[in-house]
């Protein structure tokens, strides 16, 4: 049984075509990368996968369901987003944002059930987000923040989770830890992760799928070791990218190629040409 | 100023009742005092025996002058009284408008809503002078029409992609204030010339509390005590929405509809305190701000906790307003304007730094 399955998707903004008939089907259990140029469509790719853009033409299951058939109570039941821009204007603790994440199991007047409890507790464990879970969310650092909104999307009890860019702007160390965290949840819960990603390495790291958007469609998908060809991604990325091979079985380590470099390698001639 | 937040859920329940009996006390103890004071005053212990004796409680015989109790139950209640419904509804809605706009800087007095309501109140008052079959329902009505179409026009004029700068939202609600505000003078001048008599709508329009008859604070009774309970049911929602739309959207809240039940419960407490006491400013912007800053964030008990302070800021308001400068009595607008209006400066200054959207 399929989690999500996209079917001839397409999705214009303002008379310009984003996506053009995606097709794609995502397993239950399995970890995606979605990866592609800057605006490539895939923070477009989410949000129509978690229902809050529709498309143009074509349409979304959710576990075998269409997802216009779902009220938005019954999407939220199933699927929980991690958005990439999250700004809270009022002083909120931490807590209460993620007792927000128990809003599509509650009534108007209902207080938090002990089931509800149990969840937000749980949620907290597992992000290590206990501990401050007193603080205001505003006065958090980056790394921090990201976990809270990851607790929160958790509060919700999805079997699906979708992932905007989850660690954008964090160090080195803050990343290692969210990806480890999402890996984690993935394994051990059986959720289903979906995340669009900038970074290449951390794709190939972290996820067992990658899924290329270029042009408006999946160029090429598949296990990481198989798709992180030089090929592919000079295609997607132009040339100033340099892929590095230690081994045939080994992932790849892509790098941002100067121009200088570039244009040395093109002088030196066709020998230059064959980095790997 | 809030570190306590709620640690756990039992030991926030019990923080919100205790919230709201300090709220409930201050509330009293000014409604009494406010009963009580005036050109003709009354001491509050012969204020509780007044009102013990109306419920049915009383055994000794009254030891108070008849002119006492009649000033007490038919002028000044219902004035004070009126003050509290309308100091209540105006507070609650600047929560629910600062909670849906995700704008801490949003009252319906800064947005134009209240200016909706007060040319709606005046067709109202100049069509129910002609066609007296309408009477004093026809003021609420039309006040709410124009508050919801201000609120409407306003919402839609200042939202850019998803977002409500606070640029554009008060830019925005200056414009819409001013042209209803010279539309309203335009009327008033054509009806003058008609030789209709305007001072009353004059004073009206200044906020002063207006309400002198039980019949008059029935009507605005009715309709705030319904908004706030229905507001209150709105408490998650708000905290949801106050994430932004996409959030709330995934959080499971049908947000067009919840945002339209919002604006339109948001549009009726503004007409209702428009009704009954015409244009008073500021009061739906620092209550609930100063509530905020004590009580945290979390509309579920903000919305209940802000009626109950608005409710009683408004009474002292009134009653300051009252006894000043005797025999004259302010217009309550002036004086929340000359506490509301330095304290939205000073918060707007704050925001340049504070807020980011």
């Amino acid at each position: 049984m399929w989690a999500i399955e996209l079917r001839e998707l397409s999705f214009s903004y303002n008379g310009q075509p984003v996506l053009g008939a995606v097709s794609l089907a995502i397993g239950r259990g399995e970890r995606v990368a979605i990866l592609g140029a800057n605006g490539a469509g895939k923070t477009t790719l989410l949000k129509l996968m978690g229902g809050t853009l529709r498309p143009t033409r074509g349409c979304v299951t959710i576990m075998e369901i269409p997802i216009e058939s779902l009220s938005r109570r019954d999407v939220a039941l199933r699927i929980a987003s991690v958005p990439q821009v999250f700004t809270v204007p009022f002083a909120f603790s931490v807590r209460e944002i993620v007792e927000l994440g128990r809003t599509a199991h509650l009534g108007a007047f209902r207080g938090l059930s002990a089931g509800d409890r149990l969840a937000v507790e749980r949620a907290l464990d597992l992000t290590g987000t206990r501990n401050f879970a007193k603080r205001i969310f505003t006065e958090l650092s980056g790394g921090e923040r990201q976990r809270v909104v990851i607790a929160m999307a958790l509060a919700q009890e999805p079997q699906i989770l979708l992932l905007d860019e989850p660690t954008q702007q964090l160090d080195l160390a803050k990343q290692a830890e969210i990806l480890d965290l999402i890996s984690d949840l993935n394994l051990s819960k059986g959720l289903t992760v979906v995340a669009a990603v900038h970074d290449l390495n951390v794709a190939a790291r972290y996820f067992e799928r990658l899924v290329f958007l270029h042009n408006a469609s999946i160029t090429m998908e598949g296990k990481p070791v198989e798709v992180l060809s030089p090929e592919l991604l000079h295609k997607v990325y132009g040339s100033q990218i340099q892929v590095l091979r230690v081994s045939e079985e080994s992932l790849p380590i892509i790098l941002p190629l100067p121009e200088s470099e570039l244009r040395r390698r093109q002088v030196s001639g066709p020998g230059g040409k064959k980095e790997n | 100023m809030r570190n306590s937040g709620s640690s756990t859920s039992r030991g926030a329940e019990r923080t919100f009742l205790l919230q709201v009996s300090i709220l409930l006390v201050a509330f009293l103890v000014v409604m009494i005092f406010a009963a009580g004071a005036g050109a003709v005053a009354i001491s509050g212990r012969e204020v509780l025996s007044i009102v013990w004796s109306h419920l049915g409680f009383a055994h000794a015989p009254p030891y108070w002058p008849a002119s006492d109790e009649l000033i007490l139950l038919q002028i000044r209640f219902p004035r004070v009284l009126g003050a509290a419904l309308v100091g209540a509804a105006l507070s609650v809605a600047g929560t629910l408008f600062q909670g849906l706009l995700r704008n801490p800087m949003a009252d319906p007095f800064i947005i134009g809503t209240s200016g909706g309501a007060a040319l709606g109140g005046t067709l109202g008052v100049v069509l129910a002078a002609r066609i007296s079959i309408l009477g004093f329902g026809a003021v609420p009505a039309l006040a709410f029409l124009g508050a919801l179409a201000a609120m409407v026009v306003v919402y839609r004029l200042s939202r850019i992609g998803g977002q409500t700068p606070v640029v554009n939202l008060l830019l925005a609600g200056f414009a819409m204030s001013v042209m209803l505000s010279y539309t309203m003078s335009l009327i008033l001048i054509l009806n003058d010339r008609l030789q209709l008599n305007t001072r009353v709508v004059y004073a009206w329009l200044l906020g002063g509390i207006a309400l002198s008859r039980w019949s008059q604070v029935g009507v605005i009774a009715v309709l705030v005590l319904l908004g706030v309970a229905l507001a209150c049911a709105f408490g998650r929602s708000l905290n949801a929405l106050s994430l932004g739309d996409e959030t709330a959207q995934q959080l499971g809240i049908h947000v067009e509809r919840h945002r339209a039940a919002i604006i339109a419960l948001g549009a009726v407490l503004t007409a209702a305190a428009v009704s009954g006491a015409g244009l008073i400013g500021f009061v739906g912007l620092i209550v609930p701000h100063f509530l905020r800053l004590i009580f945290g964030p979390n509309h579920t008990r903000l919305l209940p906790l802000t009626a109950l302070g608005g409710a009683t800021f408004l009474m002292l308001a009134d009653l300051i307003s009252r006894i000043v400068i005797p025999p004259t009595e302010l217009p309550v607008g002036i004086l929340t304007a000359f506490i509301g209006g330095p304290a939205f400066l000073f918060l707007l200054r704050r925001t340049g730094r504070e807020y980011r959207f």
